[in-house]
């Protein structure tokens, strides 16, 4: 009798139904909690320094302020907007990083799309160059990088000639240059990326094209180019963003009035002027200056960015 | 005739090719390749940097004798970033593998997560870690939020006081701490390798899970035997992109290092002969791996 029952209930549909719903619930539940967790973890520093941006001195001080400042103030944000020189920084670093990144974007775009569909002798040692490119770590050659540019002499040129070398750093030009020869910062895994995705594309697209008559440019610009746009924007995205937080090349190799070079003058000028509470106040509402507007480029692109990172080859062959 | 114009054919084709990867080609050259042999140079002398030319005097093997035998911190720099490399890598690819099957599955506030989570990755270059560093505010704030902060440290040891009362052994439960202290590092890691996976999670076919699920399959046995075995390739893919990223990462203390010697104490051989010596033991890793790799590819095959 009761086996019976048991039995009955164990296959009574109702209640299977309940107990998969009782735990697909539990799962959501536990799968909400740790998403959320990790998602803290990340976002914590972030909203721990727009908070502290807000405070006043005495909130400092104060034992029982921990997040929410009591004397809410846009002080700090005005005094760091003057020490950045903000608006016309800003528009500086806009223009010099979008410049950069389109050249990478587009050279790049060259360089993956002849190394992914031409066979020619040195292929296999250009695609070494890209990978070792992509190991060597960017302080390394960045001493002799910089003594290229700081001393520019083209091939020992203006020397032959009594001319004196010119300082290219006082420039943009460093950054333009190491973007339009695809050597500039990450440009090694751009190219791989987009190696990988233009062999993933198929190859009958372009012999058709042959077949009618285009050369390989015809080929490249009207129907290649096409299909990398999405690639492309999502290449001039990672470049853009990279570039902007960047703490060795660009402050390297230029002098410009770029953002993050203006970030050494919060710390070390204000270090010296006034206390430790106020720099570090100022230093916090310079940072979210700086990153705000890349939190914003990245909030609106998301989809471009993590589709970037999917549909490049990386995760295929 | 038609076997000319094949070859013609042939040859424009990889003409074309050189001009496309020209720009390439000759920025390697300019940009690496010679600045490379350079830096090689500059470490066997010293240099003194005026405003039209700079100096240079040969010192042969003296910063190299000094790295390997005199100064005492470098060397662990390097050991403890190549160790901390050895910890994070196997974590962080458990790690992203976990994040990218929690993601995969269908559920309310999923892009809203997976937008979260890839964020580290922009401020993957240091900059928000570099200015704050030494804050008096984030030091605080940290404190407060981290485990080995004062408010939480009750909680912390209470946490410990359970592991060990489990009696699980001494080394799980500083492993376990270890990991905890980490979080921030490792959810920044994995950040790119979880939407590698993750894509390639998605890329299955749905027809193989429906077919599975018609033959009486669980969800359990579906994860284990399709998803993960179609997913596994990726796991080495990870652990390239883990150790390459782990190495050249700013935030890397060996890399700091060169750099403050290089660009801070101005001591510009020394800081040559560090990044070469750096690349040189980086470059034997990152090519013992990849030789591991390449059998353990031909294995799955």
């Amino acid at each position: 009798m009761t086996n019976t029952q048991s039995a009955y209930k164990a296959y009574n549909p109702k209640i299977v139904k309940t107990k998969k719903i009782a735990g697909k619930s539990v799962i959501s539940i536990l799968r909400f909690f740790f998403l959320f967790g990790i998602s803290f973890v990340i976002i914590y520093p972030i909203l721990s320094m727009i908070c502290g941006s807000f405070m006043s001195v005495d909130d400092l001080v104060d034992i029982t302020v921990k997040y929410f400042p009591k004397n809410f103030t846009f002080d700090n944000y005005v005094k760091a907007a003057k020490a950045l020189n903000f608006p016309d920084t800003l528009i500086t670093s806009v223009i010099i990083f979008g410049i950069t990144s389109l050249l990478q974007a587009f050279s790049c775009t060259l360089v993956g799309y002849g190394l992914a569909r031409f066979k020619f002798k040195l292929n296999g040692l250009i695609f070494i160059c890209v990978i070792i490119q992509l190991l060597i770590p960017p302080d390394t050659i960045m001493l002799t990088r910089y003594i290229e540019f700081r001393y520019f002499d083209l091939f020992g040129l203006g020397n032959l000639f009594g001319l004196d070398s010119i300082n290219l750093t006082s420039t943009a030009l460093p950054l333009y240059v190491l973007g339009i020869t695809g050597t500039g910062l990450k440009n090694g895994l751009f190219i791989f990326m987009l190696r990988q995705y233009f062999k993933g594309l198929p190859k009958s697209l372009e012999e058709a094209a042959y077949v009618d008559g285009c050369n390989p440019f015809r080929a490249f610009v009207s129907i290649m180019l096409p299909c990398a746009k999405t690639m492309m924007v999502t290449i001039f995205l990672f470049s853009f963003v990279w570039l902007w937080t960047d703490m060795t090349v660009a402050p390297t190799l230029t002098t410009s009035d770029i953002l993050v070079n203006m970030t050494y003058m919060i710390k070390s000028t204000m270090e010296d002027n006034s206390g430790g509470l106020v720099t570090s106040l100022l230093k916090n509402s310079g940072v979210v200056l700086i990153i705000l507007p890349v939190v914003i480029v990245y909030l609106v692109c998301q989809k471009a960015f993590i589709q970037g990172i999917e549909s490049s080859g990386i995760t295929g062959t | 005739m038609k076997n000319k114009k094949t070859l013609s054919f042939e040859r424009r084709q990889a003409r074309s090719g050189y001009i496309f990867c020209l720009p390439f080609i000759i920025g390697f050259i300019l940009f690496v390749g010679f600045p490379l042999i350079k830096v090689i140079g500059f470490s066997f002398h010293n240099l003194f940097v005026g405003t039209v030319t700079y100096d240079t005097e040969f010192v042969g093997l003296e910063h190299y004798n000094r790295i390997l035998f005199v100064d005492p911190d470098f060397r662990k720099t390097v050991v403890s970033s190549i160790g901390e490399m050895l910890f994070n890598v196997p974590v962080v690819v458990m790690f992203s593998f976990f994040i990218a099957s929690l993601l995969n599955q269908r559920f309310i506030g999923r892009t809203v997560f997976r937008a979260i989570l890839f964020l580290p990755v922009v401020f993957a270059s240091g900059l928000v870690t570099s200015i704050t560093s030494g804050d008096f505010i984030s030091n605080n704030m940290q404190n407060i939020g981290s485990l080995s902060g004062e408010s939480n440290a009750m909680f912390a040891g209470t946490f410990t006081d359970i592991l060990l009362e489990m009696d699980i052994g001494n080394g799980v439960v500083e492993f376990i701490e270890d990991l905890v202290s980490r979080i921030e590092d490792i959810t920044t890691m994995a950040a790119v390798p979880s939407v590698i996976f993750l894509s390639g999670m998605q890329s299955i076919s749905p027809s193989v899970f429906e077919a599975s699920y018609i033959e009486g399959a669980s969800g359990w046995d579906v994860f284990w035997k399709i998803t993960f075995p179609m997913v596994s390739p990726l796991v080495l893919v990870n652990i390239v992109y883990c150790i390459v990223d782990s190495f050249t990462s700013a935030t890397n203390t060996a890399i700091t290092s060169i750099h403050n010697v290089l660009f801070v104490n101005a001591k510009y051989g020394l800081g040559s002969a560090m990044a070469i010596f750096y690349l040189a033991i980086v470059g034997v890793f990152i090519a013992v791996v990849f030789v591991l790799i390449r059998r353990l590819v031909y294995y799955y095959d």
